[in-house]
């Protein structure tokens, strides 16, 4: 009993090993930022512009990966229980008072680029993703566990 | 006046844009000019609406143009202008035609939790009357009670906006005070003399938020003898995968002159595939009608049911059809449709 449970989970690692699920991502600022008091709700309203400055009075600067990206729909269903493209509505409410959604970047190597470079910019990456340029200021739990090829990813961003 | 000022902020913003290097259009999202933290865009509505045993209309409703700019962190600068009734196929006016200033204000981020707001802009009262733009609403006619029977729908003045995060949820207070008797050159069809009124918005759950106004006001002279009016207001939005439903009420209270007024409607969404949502809307209002100077008091009931298509986010295609009891002085049953979209 005990080999056949010790096979099953040989067989069950291995099958997971190309496709395992992102279950955790780090909120990110530029090195140095200082933001103690970031919580869930606080990040959600910055990236919503509910929240349009920071303690020091300077203006949070939000970034996004692409709508269809999984990692930004995994991060939009934790933080808003809503698919990026289910906002629409809310963002065409945020134009007509003036306000923006965040800017985009295409891949996670141009968001640590861009909020490494960019003060008071703020951004989410994969754990494998974080290096010294960059302050992680919040580990964000997945809701949903999304499907992705965390380990091939992380293997290619490390060559 | 306050278009003057308009003008010369927007001068002075493109003055500034002329420095930008890579500006940049997207539909519904306007023209962005990063270098000088400008955003030039706007909406557009044209309908066409066919009263009962009476000749079809098709008009260019709105016609509004955004201005925003943010010279530092702490400014935002905001304004529309909007060309009204343009034009409609029972007269053309573009020789009057002109753009009238719907907001113009600017915000003053004090911290993370207040803002102060100064200049005209749109009543916090309720859902509708802050999100009024046909691209944002399900349908081309408005529900009464947010339409100026109960309060006017701009106020010129200061306004103090804070928001608090109680238990992991957003509770979103503003009070203000309006004196647009000096403020407000222009005068809309209804306006206040003065005011001072709350609102408070707490988010229940992500997709259930609930709303609580006071307001106390006089309006311009609508008679000789203007009463001091009080109304209380509630609302809710319930949000879930397309589906809607909301709903506001409102009780005006005034002297007697003015009399008072309640007004109510719960409007319904449901979303059908391919971009189709259908709308359903009752409404309820019973009073004197005298902030719309119409002399005949007593209960207005009526329907609204309709579809609205949007293949793309930031254009939507609507028609409807408005039914009801005692309604065709105020509100006349009949057939409208309409197409809107930012820009």
């Amino acid at each position: 009993m005990l080999m056949r449970i010790f096979i099953l989970s040989i067989v069950l690692a291995l099958s997971g090993s190309s496709t395992s699920a992102a279950s955790e991502l780090l909120i990110i600022t530029a090195k140095g930022s200082s933001e103690p008091h970031l919580n869930k709700k606080k990040i959600a309203n910055i990236f919503l512009r509910e929240q349009l400055i920071n303690q020091q009075g300077e203006r949070w600067i939000p970034v996004n990966l692409s709508i269809h990206h999984p990692l930004r729909e995994a991060f939009s269903e934790t933080l808003f229980n809503q698919l990026p493209n289910q906002m629409d509505n809310f963002w065409n409410i945020k134009y007509f008072n003036g306000i923006s959604p965040p800017y985009v970047v295409k891949s996670q190597e141009a968001m640590l680029r861009f909020v490494a470079s960019t003060p008071n910019a703020i951004g989410y990456i994969l754990p494998c993703f974080v290096n010294d340029n960059v302050t992680v200021v919040f580990k964000l739990v997945l809701k949903t566990k999304v499907k992705f090829n965390v380990k091939d990813i992380c293997r290619q961003h490390k060559r | 006046m306050a278009l003057k000022y308009s003008l010369l902020f927007c001068y002075s913003a493109l003055v500034m844009a002329e420095q930008s290097i890579e500006p940049n259009y997207h539909w519904g999202r306007g023209l962005k000019i990063p270098a000088a933290n400008l955003i030039i865009g706007g909406y557009v509505n044209a309908s066409y609406k066919n009263f009962d045993h009476n000749p079809g209309t098709a008009a260019l409703d709105d016609f509004s143009l955004f201005t925003t700019w943010n010279p530092t962190s702490r400014l935002h600068f905001f304004s529309e202008l909007e060309l009204e009734d343009s034009v409609n196929t029972n007269k053309v006016k573009f020789s009057r035609a002109k753009f009238l200033v719907e907001r113009l204000y600017v915000d003053f981020l004090v911290n993370e939790t207040y803002k102060l707001r100064f200049g005209k802009f749109l009543t916090p009262l309720g859902i509708w009357n802050t999100i009024h733009a046909a691209p944002l609403v399900w349908t081309t006619s408005r529900p009464l009670v947010t339409e100026g029977f109960v309060f006017p729908a701009h106020a010129n003045g200061l306004m103090v906006n804070s928001k608090f995060i109680l238990s992991d949820h957003n509770l979103e207070v503003s009070v203000y005070v309006d004196d647009s008797r000096d403020l407000d050159p222009h005068k809309n069809k209804t306006v206040f003399k003065n005011a001072l009124g709350t609102r408070i918005n707490y988010e229940i759950f992500d997709y259930l938020h609930v709303g609580f106004s006071y307001l106390t006001f006089k309006n311009q002279a609508i008679f000789i003898h203007s009463d001091r009016n009080h109304l209380f207001g509630v609302d809710f939005l319930w949000k879930k995968k397309d589906f809607e439903l909301q709903s506001e009420i409102a009780y005006r209270h005034g002297g007697k002159w003015e009399g008072n007024e309640t007004g109510l409607y719960l409007q319904a969404v449901v979303p059908l595939g391919h971009h189709f949502s259908a709308v359903g809307r009752y409404e309820f209002l019973n009073g004197t009608h005298q902030l719309h100077n119409i002399s005949e008091t007593g209960t207005i009931n009526l329907g609204v049911a309709g579809l609205a298509w949007r293949p793309y986010s930031p254009l939507v295609i609507k028609a409807e059809y408005r039914f009801g009891g005692n309604n065709s002085l105020v509100a006349p049953s009949g057939f409208f449709t309409s197409i809107s979209t930012f820009f």
